[in-house]
């Protein structure tokens, strides 16, 4: 990866040019194996780690979070390191893996909570899942559209919403990582 | 409906601009004094945020799911071709000393082969009518002269070998100690055509009838040791 300028590398990154990504995975997957081999007894797996942290690498680099403080590829293992001690932490709570251990280069909180609604979403209905995904859009689309879209009536959309997000509500607080990860 | 449904209305209708002045106004000072109001528009406002980032997640991650899948499967396609280059090399290896000996037949045949090429001892034959020299067969392997006979072989065109021709082979009865001896022919596998019983004292033997296709062959006493190469080919 030294070979080319790094600049240019992570704009090709984000961009999720392909080949440069091929590069990426080449260049860093063995020691990322490594990294996560150090943790084995928590059967985290090197695929998983490496492919959350390559999304979280070019969602910061959208977002102009990285501020090219250490190379690309220090950063790169700094977020893996991050999301190999959450995927423990997550996994398993009772681990001794305390929040004090996880590294703070990156914004690391935003990153939590995505995982935590990821998790908690997927144990939701398609209907709510449906409609906040509508309603929580790029657009923000209304919830007349809304019901307009998925022929129900307004009334029907409205509490529909309401008792989905009183649902993710429920479900996001009864995580035990819930108060760590959002309060 | 109850509290918490009722102010997640009252919050999409204030943030999507749909209340009146009078009722924007209300709301607002509901926030300063409710504190579960705040905390529900606090929990709206930070959902939809992390719900959009989350989604924007999901796509990235697929995308790089997909780049990764696609370069694992490249590599394991690398890794498969380049283990059976691997397992191939000895196989292939196996296989060219097959072919080689079998095409060079025994070692003793191929050193005779060399010997003889080097003095030229060749039959040669015209597609129709073919001569047949006959060779006298010492204990140097080497033809000593070549004696052109009349006689004359046909070829079959078709099969492309002498269908009634004969060969005569000669050899020395006073190098030879024995009364009797096998006379033996041998293609280039070294596999036997014939092999009989002969008198040393007359000297030659005449291969009537048989058919030989082009190429090399090997004749010989057995037991007495004298050999020599015939080879057979079109003019």
């Amino acid at each position: 990866m030294n070979r080319f300028d790094e600049n240019e590398i992570i704009d090709q990154i984000r961009n999720l040019d392909n080949k440069t990504i091929a590069l990426f995975y080449s260049s860093y997957y063995p020691k990322v194996k490594k990294l996560v081999k150090s943790y084995s007894r928590y059967e985290i797996q090197a695929d998983d780690v490496f492919q959350e942290s390559l999304t979280k690498l070019i969602m910061n680099l959208k977002a102009e979070k990285f501020m090219k403080k250490s190379s690309l590829g220090t950063y790169f293992l700094s977020i893996c390191r991050f999301t190999t001690l959450n995927m423990i932490r997550t996994k398993k709570p009772e681990s001794d893996i305390s929040k004090f251990q996880i590294p703070d280069i990156v914004e690391s909180n935003s990153y939590e909570q995505i995982q935590l609604l990821r998790s908690v979403k997927s144990k939701m209905n398609r209907n709510c899942i449906e409609i906040l995904d509508l309603r929580f859009s790029e657009n923000s689309v209304s919830l007349e559209e809304i019901a307009r879209e998925i022929d129900i009536s307004y009334d029907n959309a409205r509490q529909r919403f309401a008792r989905c997000l009183k649902r993710l509500k429920a479900e996001l607080i009864s995580h035990p990582l819930y108060n760590e990860y959002f309060c | 409906m109850d509290a918490f449904e009722n102010n997640i209305y009252a919050i999409e209708r204030y943030l999507t601009g749909k209340m009146d002045s009078d009722e924007n106004a209300a709301f607002e000072k509901r926030l300063q004094s409710d504190q579960q109001l705040n905390d529900d528009l606090s929990f709206f406002k930070n959902t939809e945020e992390i719900w959009k980032q989350s989604r924007e997640y999901d796509e990235v991650n697929k995308e790089i799911g997909k780049v990764i899948a696609l370069h694992r499967k490249a590599r394991r396609t690398r890794k498969i071709r380049l283990i059976a280059a691997i397992v191939s090399i000895p196989i292939l290896i196996t296989v060219f000393f097959i072919v080689f000996q079998r095409n060079n037949g025994p070692d003793e045949f191929v050193q005779d082969f060399d010997e003889i090429t080097l003095d030229n001892p060749e039959i040669i034959y015209s597609p129709y009518k073919a001569h047949i020299d006959s060779f006298n067969i010492d204990a140097n392997h080497i033809v000593s002269e070549k004696m052109p006979i009349s006689n004359i072989a046909s070829l079959d065109k078709r099969k492309n070998y002498i269908s009634r021709g004969f060969v005569k082979i000669q050899w020395d009865p006073d190098r030879v100690d024995l009364t009797t001896d096998f006379l033996y022919l041998k293609n280039k596998q070294g596999v036997d055509i014939f092999l009989v019983e002969v008198n040393i004292s007359e000297n030659h033997y005449m291969l009537n009838s048989i058919d030989l296709e082009s190429g090399r062959y090997m004749c010989g006493l057995k037991n007495s040791g004298l050999k020599s190469i015939l080879i057979l080919r079109n003019h």
